[in-house]
């Protein structure tokens, strides 16, 4: 009862955030704390400003990453991840962070009655690295195309811009 | 006899213990060590944050709001290469001939006016060689090299058309 008191909470918490878009040049500048803060200093410089990702080096959050939650692996894999595991946040933070991703790039993609990941799972996953992280990723993702959930050309990552030595100009 | 000598002393200190104290005191005493103990780690104290803008906090003490050239410019506490003002480009505009990198290291600042911190994505411009001009080597927040994630030594110019790296923006995204 408690465990599903405290979901709920978390929840309502995340669905609060998701409305708030994360970023967007030219807006006036939005306060930061908590999760958000942590989700800005620590990941925001590759999955992007707007959660649009690297192309050709780290997958896009935004209608992305609530992919994961459709599948059975894919809770594990969220928080196994190089970026996530190995993050400098201890767990508590790191839980919030994630939460916090998948309420606000999660968008419409997130599995109905995917419950918030716990403080106490993510502590003993992040423990248990992802040995083959392309080979299981490549799975899910054939899976998830399989479901018609993703297109096929779309592995969330794309490709680098054709290497140029200078801009011109 | 150097042992008789300590075993009196011993002795005699040990007596001295029992004298003074009962066993009820010492478990009390113990008790309040152990529970207290266990206590102080549930103590609000923020182990990340305060310290991190005690050191924001010393660069924004020196830092100034008018010249952008200048290492000691306020959003150049976590600055590390040539400022792209320099370079024929702006805080938040790469020069001519350069790409902005897509991926930036995020740091915070505080802007001694109004005293706010704010979030600072340190974003790259690539694909020219170095600019060389008003090189500054600012640490704030900075982790080292085995965390390359959350250090600004490298070049962040991934995903970037070229790894060639040419000067450094600052770009406000946020406050802190």
């Amino acid at each position: 009862m408690r465990a599903a008191l405290r979901a709920a909470v978390l929840l309502l918490a995340a669905v609060g955030v998701a409305r708030a878009a994360d970023y967007a040049p030219g807006r006036p500048l939005e306060s930061h704390d908590g999760a958000r803060l942590d989700y800005a200093l620590k990941c925001k410089g590759c999955h992007g400003l707007w959660g649009q990702g690297t192309p050709g080096h780290v997958p896009r959050l935004d209608g992305f990453v609530g992919l994961f939650t459709h599948l059975p692996e894919g809770r594990d894999y969220l928080m196994r991840v190089p970026g996530v595991a190995r993050s400098v946040l201890d767990d508590g933070r790191l839980t919030a962070v994630l939460n916090w991703v998948l309420a606000t790039y999660g968008r419409d993609k997130v599995a109905t009655g995917f419950a918030p990941f716990t403080v106490e799972e993510v502590a003993a996953a992040r423990l248990r690295p992802l040995e083959d992280r392309k080979g299981l990723r490549d799975r899910m993702l054939a899976e998830l195309r399989r479901k018609g959930l993703l297109a096929p050309d779309d592995d969330g990552i794309g490709r680098s811009p054709e290497p140029r030595a200078a801009a011109g100009g | 006899m150097i042992l008789d000598a300590f075993d009196r002393m011993m002795e005699s200190a040990a007596r001295q213990l029992a004298q003074r104290s009962s066993r009820r005191s010492i478990l009390a005493r113990l008790g309040t060590v152990l529970a207290g103990g266990a206590v102080l780690p549930l103590l609000p104290v923020d182990k990340s944050g305060r310290a991190k803008l005690a050191h924001a906090n010393e660069f924004a003490k020196t830092a100034q709001t008018k010249d952008p050239t200048q290492c000691n410019y306020w959003r150049h506490c976590s600055s590390d290469g040539y400022l792209c003002e320099c370079c024929g480009g702006t805080m938040n505009k790469c020069p001519p001939g350069s790409y902005a990198s897509p991926t930036s290291w995020i740091g915070t600042c505080i802007n001694p006016d109004d005293g706010q911190a704010y979030l600072i994505a340190y974003q790259d411009c690539c694909g020219k060689d170095s600019c060389g001009l008003c090189p500054c080597l600012g640490t704030e927040g900075e982790m080292p090299s085995y965390r390359p994630e959350l250090n600004n030594d490298i070049v962040w110019c991934f995903g970037a058309p070229s790894m060639v790296y040419h000067c450094s923006s600052q770009v406000l995204i946020g406050k802190a």
